[in-house]
């Protein structure tokens, strides 16, 4: 029975053929496919689709539910929070260990791959990165694996960190050219971060970038001695963004290491908590900016780098833009890395304000003490990883923000290594925020914890004027963009856990969420859909 | 020397508190652990060679590698390529019997396989140690002023606007843990970490909630769960009763929310005063 159901799926997938990703095409949002974990290489996860429109969206039905039951993990590890690929009519997502292609009509599973047990940290995965058929996954051991999208077999695995060294991999790999850019995590044993590009016919290493500068390098001169360099984290989390036309790649770097110690390390402790742009062909540096100098609060600065072009102080330019974990929020020249805009989304105590390069100021008082540092915000940071959004249609940046405290600890004896203190979270809470890039100011925001937790759902906009994500009570939510007030909710019982993305599909728009366990796809019935195609 | 032997000391407590965790572990019945699911469960350690294997470490290795492996004239083991892939002695063994005269480590020829296991336990265990954050100890926190904390808990805490030092609070130094106390007056209710590993703890006091329909009728009763669409809640009666927010005023009276709108207000050092205080309380 089973068998019979591969063999069908595998015969009505046979037509499809290789995807190329065209570098122009992924500047902005494509409308019948989402072929990279951003949906394109800008990262504002904002779609054209107006189907769906402010208008219409109370009419939003279920279509399906898929329920990835067979995942083998449970509670927090076992959530969706990779962003679904789709391709050709086929939704590619996964969870740690776990990766599975999903009929994108039907909700039906096509084929589900499972990595063997192992003791990597099995905190999250982003989903996985597409070169012509084959798809790119990161296990929590740090293996890069190239499965075939056809029948979810894999091709080959190749070691990218040691999970003996505590190394663990949680991000989607993102394809340039024909490199597949892979990140590492891993915070626990002061090791150092770095990116690589491989080869995808067979994942062999182009070139490296490591997060530490070497001695005598620019950025060395942040870091105490060369002990401290060599494990000084930075790791590279999250997918990164890309501009064809500057031919620049944009990643993001986390926390230094050891995580609370600062003494250990006195410096900015460059490129760590940094946004770096690198030659995509290469590898090398061209410029970087560092949200989080001298980071004691494990602050990765590794949120997705939104890339846009609109105008500030009477100029157009070439834009960038960060929410950072740190709480405050950064526009750059994404041309140079030169700052912008440096403002707050969140109140803060721990920055004595900013400096002459945009960047805020740490206030050592509010560094880890042993009899404890209380702080805002905390560890979990005033945002975190979840996928923000931005339209362009309105200027407005979106971000799924969380004011809280934490009292930080250094705990360590002797030598500080590993995190070396810990911090004990007091408080969540959960604010969808809208902010006008060219002042950074909050234009509204909109309380998604009205009973309490926090909320790790990323949000998507339509240049209709609808923002999608969810609350921390169960509910899908559609806001109008312009305000924030709710027009569209429906009660699913679990909390988003992913970016939510868009698509049209046999001339119908879907909404997909994911939500725990589960996948939610949600679109107009289709009289409704087909009299939007008409007018 | 004395701050030498505190570190060790420490060490040992810190080796203690793994152990147990890790015999307790094994001892209780198979329930899924969220943070070993998600984190992956403690590498298998055998305590007794654990505790062995520090015994010829310390005087054998830690005059250059530092008691606690963390490095000192030699280098840190605790991250060393070669201990962290070793298993039971077969990497760092050849090692010990044979030196590496080119870096001034001398031979150790005459340490057994068995000592030598014992030494590979003990390096597992000091990195286990560093890098298992949920085994850290958070300690050292009264160093605050308790006269000046009890100024600010009759004062500008307004803790006695509710809490009395003879009443509810009595006694209460001998209940929490220094740690734990501290992050109950700044937010009371279970932790994070409590909630994720699923941990009772004494619930908090629900909030009170009317809420006034449209229609003029007023419904209130113990706040059960709402969203910005409905409020639940449990009526006089004992009734559960949902109604929707749409058009309707809603008034929650949350005790703990004067605890939340503090935590702007505090100041570490108020903190580190407020803490000395209660610990009085015994």
């Amino acid at each position: 029975m089973k068998l019979g159901f591969v063999w069908f799926a595998a015969l009505s997938l046979s037509t499809l053929i290789g995807q190329e990703l065209n570098p122009q095409a992924l500047k902005q949002l494509p409308t019948d496919t989402w072929p990279t974990y951003n949906g394109d290489y800008s990262g504002r996860r904002n779609s054209s689709l107006n189907q769906i429109d402010p208008s219409n969206v109370q009419s939003l039905g279920l279509q399906w539910i898929f329920r990835a039951a067979n995942s083998g993990l449970n509670g927090f590890a076992g959530s969706i929070k990779s962003t679904p690929l789709l391709v050709k009519g086929v939704l590619y997502f996964t969870m740690p260990d776990n990766v599975w292609a999903v009929d994108a009509r039907t909700g039906s599973e096509i084929w589900h791959y499972k990595y063997p047990d192992n003791p990597g940290v099995h905190i999250g995965s982003r989903g996985v990165g597409m070169y012509g058929d084959w798809l790119y996954f990161e296990s929590p051991d740090c293996n890069l694996i190239s499965i075939n999208a056809k029948d979810g077999k894999e091709r080959w695995r190749k070691t990218i960190a040691d999970v003996k060294a505590e190394y663990f991999c949680t991000v989607a790999p993102l394809i340039v050219g024909n490199r597949v850019i892979v990140g590492v995590g891993g915070d626990s044993l002061d090791n150092p971060g770095f990116l690589e590009a491989r080869d995808p016919e067979t994942g062999d290493v182009q070139w490296r970038w490591e997060t530490e500068p070497l001695p005598g390098q620019p950025g060395s001169e942040t870091w105490p001695n060369q002990e401290a360099m060599r494990h000084g984290g930075g790791m590279t989390w999250m997918p990164g963004t890309y501009d064809p036309d500057l031919n620049l790649l944009y990643w993001t770097t986390g926390n230094p290491n050891p995580v609370h110690a600062g003494d250990a390390r006195k410096g900015d402790n460059l490129w760590t908590c940094s946004i770096v742009a690198l030659n995509p062909d290469t590898g090398k540096l061209v410029w970087a900016f560092q949200p989080s100098p001298h980071d004691t609060h494990d602050w990765d600065a590794v949120q997705t780098p939104v890339l846009f072009d609109g105008e500030l102080n009477g100029q157009k330019r070439k834009l960038m833009a960060q929410a950072s974990r740190n709480g405050y929020f950064f526009v750059l020249d994404r041309t140079n890395g030169k700052s912008l805009v440096t403002a707050p989304f969140m109140n803060n105590n721990w920055s004595k304000g900013v400096d002459a390069q945009g960047r805020p100021i740490p206030d050592p008082s509010k560094e880890p003490k042993r009899d404890g540092a209380l702080v805002s915000p905390s560890s979990n940071g005033a945002t975190n990883w979840f996928p923000p959004t931005y339209d362009p249609a309105r200027g407005l940046f979106f971000v799924n923000a969380s004011q809280n405290y934490s009292v930080f600890y250094y705990t360590a004896e002797g030598k500080p290594e590993g995190y070396a203190g810990r911090d004990d979270f007091l408080t969540f809470s959960s604010i969808i925020q809208a902010i006008d890039y060219r002042t950074g100011k909050v234009q509204w925001r909109h309380d998604i914890s009205s009973a309490g937790g926090m909320s790790i759902g990323g949000l998507l906009s339509t240049t209709s004027g609808l923002l999608f994500g969810g609350d921390t009570t169960g509910n899908l939510l559609a806001l109008d963009e312009n305000d924030g007030h709710t027009l569209w909710h429906a009660r699913v019982a679990q909390n988003t856990t992913n970016g939510p993305i868009t698509y049209m599909l046999d001339g119908r728009q879907y909404v997909l969420f994911g939500a725990g366990d589960s996948l939610f796809a949600f679109a107009l019935p289709r009289a409704a859909a087909n009299a939007t195609a008409s007018r | 020397m004395r701050h030498h032997l505190s570190r060790c000391v420490t060490l040992l407590v810190f080796a203690n508190a793994l152990l147990h965790a890790q015999d307790q572990a094994a001892r209780a019945p198979k329930k899924p652990d969220p943070v070993a699911a998600m984190f992956g469960g403690p590498d298998k350690i055998d305590p007794a060679a654990a505790e062995r294997g520090q015994k010829i470490f310390a005087p054998t290795c830690g005059f250059c590698h530092g008691a606690d492996a963390a490095g000192k004239s030699a280098p840190d083991l605790i991250r060393s390529q070669l201990a962290l892939h070793d298993e039971g002695g077969n990497l760092i063994g050849p090692v010990i019997h044979n030196g590496r005269a080119e870096r001034g480590m001398p031979a150790f020829p005459n340490l057994t396989n068995d000592q030598i296991a014992d030494i590979a336990a003990f390096l597992k265990l000091r990195k286990q140690a560093t890098s298992n954050r949920f085994g850290y100890v958070i300690q050292g926190l009264l160093t605050g002023n308790a006269k000046a904390g009890e100024s600010y808990f009759n004062g500008n805490g307004k803790c006695s606007t509710c809490h009395s030092a003879t009443g509810d609070l009595a006694g209460i130094a001998n209940r929490l843990e220094p740690v734990d106390l501290q992050r109950r007056f700044l937010s009371p209710g279970p932790s994070m970490m409590e909630m994720f590993m699923g941990k009772q703890s004494k619930p908090l006091p629900s909030p009170k909630v009317t809420v006034h329909l449209p229609s003029g009728e007023t419904v209130s009763g113990t706040l059960v769960r709402t969203d910005e669409f409905y409020v639940e809640l449990k009526d006089a009666a004992g009734w559960h009763r949902s109604v929707s927010r749409e058009g309707a005023r809603v008034e929650i009276d949350d005790p703990m929310s004067f605890h939340r709108e503090q935590l702007a207000k505090y100041t570490d050092t108020d903190m580190h005063n407020l803490l000395a205080y209660l610990e009085t309380l015994k």
